[in-house]
């Protein structure tokens, strides 16, 4: 019921898992193993290639880029591509814009995810597994099909080339309220009697029962919205004009066609861009791996 | 402390009576076991207590107000669940002030009473840890805190022992009763088990099927069962029950079962038809003189006792509580006696006990 219990389940069924690996050391249970690292080693590098081959072609001068055949190491680091390609655009202010759009996209989804979650678990109202479905329904609908609406929408209302334009329709995520209901549901209906009980309104029991428990779904729909936003490029591009209001993403690729030839530059800046995502996911893979197995398969 | 009364007290979920008619009055200070088999809406009848599920007819009332459409927060009740239902995000202390927190209670105040419920449960030792860190009869006594530092009119226990083994379940019986005593508590407590209901309850609420079977103290239940489901589901091993006809005239009823004629002494005239005879396995005696007779299948020494466990040629199981010295072999023919004075006489048909 407690975290510490899962936990100590947790480590239980590694226990047994190791137990069951050592009790079978048979030749062909060694072999199974073999080839299934073999395949994951695989994987892993053909993930791994493109992101070493992007920080190593970002230390390379304009020419070794195109040396043949291909070096993998530069025989001579060029580190001053990095201040180079961040000054030759103004990045400082592509990076504060995808905080800003971050740092609001992040909250709101966690607040209506949360709240919403709650809802649809939670409380009782005329409708409301309809409401739900139709909530999940808004999902199979592409993002594409919905850009010039949006646009004309946000346009109509002045907001184009602002950040209120980058950040109000991307407010609401069907997916986090998905899961954060999920969780809610996994919630034994007994503790929040208890509160009831207790004396605490509705409203305590969400905020101080249900939603402290939710935190490892909270912590999972911030880190994969903060992804999502990070990385969002096609609305950027569509709501933004000025070079001001451009993030990280939009501004690369604007880059990409003021540097067209430069290779090192370009990598260099997407090397700086992917920084926060892969620091963020160092700290937090636990989160990852949970979100994976709460919502299904996203990533 | 207060006096808690449940009036025609129903609540059906869509197509499914889960309680009907419920009439029950608990006085101050009482300690009622709700007691049934699992769907005998015992549960259900004290969540609507609790204010946990709305009646669908009925009302309750807690110490004189009405308090049917109340949130269960403005009921000044607390409740003890069969899962504990700790908060796992708190510690033992905080689980236990939560109650007092949220009413705005001031810190003191609130240090002072978990303290004296600590003391009382003897947790006092284990406040910082938190529910995963407790053992299941640590997390009992902290689920009784919370409920006890309220100070509540009444306390609702929904099989609180159930998940604890079986010696600490004897020792948290035990606790509980002298806690009631302690505390002067009105309390109504949910359980299946006999044992629990039997030692604990100053008076016994049966039900079965949403209703209730009778209310009254343990000896009363044992000794007058209201009806053949009250007769059978208290006791253990369970009371023989024999099919027959009753055919009356006043002063002494003939019994005529399949395999034996009993007359029974009774007042007043008796209605005659089909019937059902209870005789409890222990006023049953091995005896030559026996009433009828039966094969024995099987014997569980008790240590103390033995229940002899027989049949009668037309295949009625009947168990007998006979003296551990008993001596009685396996597929031997032996007579069973039954003492006229102290059988249970039962209409077949609706159940209801039948004489005084």
């Amino acid at each position: 019921m407690s975290t510490p219990d899962v936990k100590s389940l947790d480590r239980v069924f590694a226990a047994a898992g190791q137990v069951g690996g050592r009790s079978g050391t048979s030749a062909r249970r060694r072999t199974a193993d073999g080839l299934v690292y073999a395949l994951a080693i695989a994987l892993g590098i053909t993930m791994l290639v493109p992101f070493l081959w992007m920080l190593s072609t970002s230390l390379m001068d304009e020419f070794e880029v195109f040396h043949f055949p291909p070096r993998l190491v530069p025989a001579d680091p060029v580190w001053s591509n990095y201040p180079n390609a961040l000054t030759a655009a103004p990045f400082a202010r592509f990076f504060l814009n995808s905080a800003v759009m971050s740092l609001f996209i992040v909250t709101g989804h966690l607040f209506t995810a949360a709240t919403a979650g709650y809802a649809f678990a939670r409380l009782r109202f005329p409708g409301r597994d309809k409401v739900f479905i139709l909530f999940l329904a808004n999902l199979m609908v592409p993002v594409i099909v919905l850009l010039i609406p949006r646009f004309l929408l946000v346009n109509a209302l002045g907001w184009v080339d602002t950040y209120m334009g980058l950040i109000v329709t991307e407010l609401v995520g069907v997916w986090g309220i998905f899961l954060m209901r999920q969780y809610f549901l996994s919630i034994p209906r007994e503790l929040e009697d208890a509160a009831r009980i207790d004396g605490a309104g509705e409203w305590q029991v969400f905020w101080k029962v249900a939603l402290p428990l939710s935190k490892p779904a909270l912590a999972t729909v911030a880190l994969f919205s903060f992804v999502e936003t990070w990385k969002s490029f096609l609305w950027p591009l569509i709501v933004t004009r000025s070079m001001a209001m451009r993030p990280v993403e939009v501004g690369i690729a604007a880059f990409h066609g003021l540097y067209f030839s430069n290779w090192p530059y370009q990598m260099a800046a997407a090397v700086v861009a992917v920084m926060p995502i892969l620091v963020l996911f160092l700290l937090t893979q636990r989160y990852f791996v949970r979100g994976i197995q709460l919502a299904g398969l996203k990533y | 402390m207060a006096h808690v009364s449940l009036q025609d007290l129903s609540k059906e979920f869509d197509d499914t009576v889960a309680v009907a008619d419920l009439s029950l009055e608990v006085a101050n200070g009482e300690f009622v076991v709700l007691v049934g088999p699992s769907g005998s809406g015992k549960t259900t009848a004290l969540r609507l207590v609790a204010g946990l599920e709305r009646p669908t007819r009925g009302s309750i009332f807690i110490g004189g107000r009405d308090v049917t459409d109340v949130p269960p927060r403005d009921r000044d009740i607390a409740m003890v669940f069969q899962n504990y239902a700790l908060y796992p995000h708190m510690t033992a202390y905080e689980n236990i002030a939560f109650g007092l927190q949220v009413r705005g209670f001031r810190k003191p105040e609130i240090e002072g009473r978990v303290k004296e419920a600590a003391e009382i449960l003897g947790i006092g030792e284990l406040l910082h840890r938190r529910p995963g860190q407790l053992s299941g009869g640590q997390r009992q006594r902290t689920a009784v805190g919370r409920a006890i530092v309220r100070q509540p009119q009444a306390f609702l226990f929904d099989e609180p022992l159930s998940n604890l083994d079986a010696t600490l379940r004897v020792e948290m019986r035990a606790e509980l009763s002298q806690l009631h005593r302690r505390l002067g508590a009105t309390i109504i407590y949910v359980t299946h088990d006999q044992v629990e209901a039997m030692t604990m309850g100053q008076r016994i609420a049966i039900m079965n099927e949403g209703r209730l079977q009778q209310c009254a103290g343990p000896l009363e239940v044992y000794r007058r069962p209201a009806n053949l489901f009250v007769a059978g589901f208290i006791g253990s091993p369970a009371i023989n029950l024999f099919e027959g006809e009753l055919h009356g005239s006043a002063g002494a009823w003939l019994f005529k079962g399949k395999s034996f004629q009993l007359s029974v002494p009774c007042p007043g005239a008796a209605p005659s038809g089909l019937a059902t005879l209870g005789a409890r396995p222990e006023d049953l005696r091995i005896s030559d003189a026996g009433t009828f007779s039966a094969v024995v299948r099987v014997v569980e020494p008790m240590g103390s006792e033995m229940y002899i466990h027989l049949a009668t040629e037309y295949g009625t199981r009947v168990v007998v509580r006979a003296p551990a010295d008993a001596r009685v072999a396996v597929d031997e023919r032996v007579a069973v006696a039954i003492p006229p004075e102290k059988v249970h006489l039962f209409r077949s048909d609706s159940g209801e006990r039948i004489g005084p």
